[in-house]
């Protein structure tokens, strides 16, 4: 027996999407969608008294840490042609 | 309070006259946006008003357009209402009416502003334009309209229906005063955006878009020309005892709207002291024009379009204005809207 297979729900596109489309060309019932939208916000906020908040977070950059930002520099210095860093240091230091 | 029976009222229709008497520059029809400009300062009243320059700034075209289609969505409403429509049949209109309407898709959405925050240079201003801009996308524009019309869906104040049987609306006025300009009745010109009756008293009701809501925001149009204005058009055109202005407030910001209104009553005292205002203006922009110089009043810089003018030195300001500003029409009081 296969497992069943996961269907994602249908995305509805909200407020924030539709009135970003470029040309702004919405169908009767895409303008319901926003009215629907912007009221269902406002009673969240209302309700909740937690502010609207539109648009989507953005992923958040992933941060190196100083062996890849190392890493990532030599690689860039040879791909130049350039002495790798550990070589202009000084000896003793 | 009341008005003269007998004031010749005239519904601004068709192509706008000029402001200016015949091969002047001496105005005979005022509005609140002129008188604001040469109260502040008879140099932007000639940049702005008399030469017509508009800066070639993406952020002062958005507060413009935003303010006007934020005005046109509670005017349409309000027409869906007087039309017989329900509250969800008139939102749905509005909203309708907003997406279809050309200008609201030149608002920003949040990649342009991004793109603006990119451009944006610190050294050249402050960064106040931009900061406004972000809340005036197209988001934020639906999302004030409908806000606001469901927060007011049971609104306390009700709309005058005027002696035209039309609601009082967008109404647009050219009113003499009874001051005479060379010859030529002065004309006082605006747009009223909405005539109300609340606790049994009529009022006019003016929208502001703001930042937040405060008791020094309301305070300050205590003492506003525009509203003594207002008031003493409301009387003459809803033909009813106004007792002053409503502020209605709306606070843009990111995560919300806040709404909130306060009425700002004029007694006849203020009215007086309104016409001699008036007729103060009347003498300074006729000496102004007659003798062609318009003084600069640096007290008043901070927030004028066209302080980067004056701060040019003389023999440098016209090739600036070439290149930082557009010459338009013109902002005309008798243009109808």
């Amino acid at each position: 027996m296969t497992s069943p297979v996961p269907v994602a729900a249908p995305q509805t596109p909200d407020a924030y999407e539709l009135l970003s489309k470029p040309t702004l060309e919405l169908s009767d019932a895409e303008v319901a969608l926003v009215v629907e939208d912007l009221r269902r916000r406002r009673k969240a906020y209302v309700q909740t008294g937690k502010v609207d908040k539109p648009k989507k977070e953005k992923v958040a950059a992933v941060k190196l840490d100083a062996d890849e930002k190392k890493r990532n520099t030599q690689l860039l210095l040879a791909q130049l042609n350039m002495p790798s860093l550990d070589s202009l240091k000084k000896p003793g230091k | 309070m009341s008005m003269d029976s007998d004031l010749n009222i005239s519904m601004i229709a068709g192509k706008a006259d000029s402001q200016f008497l015949p091969g002047t520059n001496i105005q005979f029809a005022w509005d609140s946006v002129s008188l604001t400009s040469i109260m502040a300062c008879p140099r932007r009243y000639q940049y702005n008003i008399i030469f017509g320059l508009v800066p070639n700034n993406p952020s002062y075209a958005i507060a413009l357009v935003f303010g006007i289609l934020f005005h046109k969505g509670l005017e349409v409403y309000q027409k869906e209402l007087a039309k017989g429509r329900d509250h969800d049949e008139a939102v749905h209109a509005t909203v309708r009416y907003l997406v279809d309407d050309p200008a609201t898709a030149t608002l920003p959405v949040d990649d342009h502003i991004e793109e603006m925050k990119a451009d944006h240079d610190p050294d050249e201003d402050d960064g106040i334009a931009l900061r406004n801009s972000k809340i005036r996308t197209r988001y934020y524009l639906l999302r004030s309209v409908v806000w606001y019309l469901e927060h007011y869906k049971d609104d306390p104040c009700s709309t005058i229906i005027m002696p035209t049987g039309k609601p009082a609306v967008e109404v647009s006025f050219r009113l003499p005063l009874g001051i005479d300009v060379l010859g030529t009745p002065l004309l006082l010109c605006g747009h009223i955006d909405r005539g109300v009756e609340f606790n049994d008293s009529y009022y006019v009701m003016d929208h502001k878009t703001t930042k937040s809501l405060t008791s020094q925001f309301f305070g300050m149009f205590h003492l506003s020309h525009q509203l003594t204005g207002y008031t003493v058009a409301g009387n003459a055109v809803f033909d009813k005892p106004v007792k002053g202005a409503l502020v209605d407030g709306v606070a843009l910001q990111v995560g919300q709207v806040k709404l909130a209104r306060a009425p700002t009553p004029r007694t006849q005292g203020q009215i007086k002291e309104y016409f001699e205002l008036l007729r103060y203006i009347r003498d300074r922009a006729i000496e102004y024009a007659e003798k062609d110089s318009y003084p600069m009043n640096t007290s008043a810089c901070y927030f004028c379009d066209y302080k980067n003018i004056c701060a040019q030195p003389p023999e440098y300001r016209d090739r600036y204005i070439r290149q930082h500003y557009s010459r338009k029409q013109g902002w005309n009081p008798l243009e109808n809207r």
